[in-house]
């Protein structure tokens, strides 16, 4: 009985760490795109470094939250969520950035994220760790 | 000079090197234990990529579009299959290389948009 509450609490808290990962990635790519934005026609000086600090304290923030979802959930779940990082950066860039996204941008998203999987779930090492 | 996609060339391929150094240090090796398995010149070269690829990822992004110059990262995924065969003798499984080749194609439409 207490295997399963420890099992269910830890697959909570990786779900958890997951979704983090994924909020925090994307923010912290949309922070950099402003923070790279700011340095235009800016010059070198030092009011460049606290948004990229910023951006680069969140974007290690989801580093981490990735690695704590790692631990206790399988990379082929794991990954494929992952996707959601390119939907909220093209929600984002779009929105925020007003970029525009052609079908051919989009499409060609849809196929690097399907390459990537390929390789990451079907490496050696992925399908011994499934075992 | 616009500096923006020979940046993110960089990025790219700094981002193979670092991955496979960090690789080929977190191996388990006899020669070093503890402390020493993680200080190592393999973890110092992954360290040096990530923040140089850092700063160019910036000067990117202020020219290029986040929504093409993020998934154009994921070449990455190609790449570091191809160079982790060559250099640690890494097998390459079949799916993987449909993988890699939909990534070419997906990041060759990515640069054309």
């Amino acid at each position: 009985m207490r295997k399963t509450l420890a099992h269910s609490r830890a697959m909570t808290i990786a779900s958890i760490a997951l979704f983090f990962s994924i909020v925090l990635g994307v923010a912290g790519q949309l922070l950099m795109k402003w923070a790279a934005l700011r340095t235009v026609g800016a010059g070198l000086g030092v009011d460049i470094l606290p948004p990229i600090a910023l951006a680069l304290a969140v974007y290690s923030m989801g580093i981490v939250a990735w690695v704590v979802a790692l631990r206790d959930l399988r990379l082929s779940i794991a990954y494929p969520v992952t996707s959601l990082n390119y939907v909220g950066i093209l929600a984002g860039s779009y929105y925020w950035f007003g970029e525009q996204i052609s079908i051919v941008r989009a499409g060609g998203i849809a196929l690097i994220f399907a390459g990537v999987l390929l390789v990451t779930l079907f490496g050696r090492r992925a399908r011994r760790a499934q075992a | 000079m616009d500096w923006s996609w020979a940046s993110l060339l960089m990025v790219v391929l700094l981002g193979v090197v670092g991955q496979l150094a960090l690789k080929r240090a977190l191996a388990p090796s006899p020669a070093r234990s503890g402390l020493q398995a993680y200080v190592s010149l393999g973890m110092l070269t992954w360290l040096v990529c990530y923040a140089i690829s850092t700063i160019l990822w910036l000067v990117v992004l202020r020219t290029v579009p986040l929504s093409q110059a993020f998934p154009i990262l994921g070449a990455q995924f190609a790449l570091i299959p191809i160079a982790a065969r060559q250099v640690l003798n890494e097998e390459v499984a079949p799916m993987q290389w449909l993988g890699i080749t939909i990534i070419v194609v997906g990041v060759a439409l990515v640069g054309q948009s």
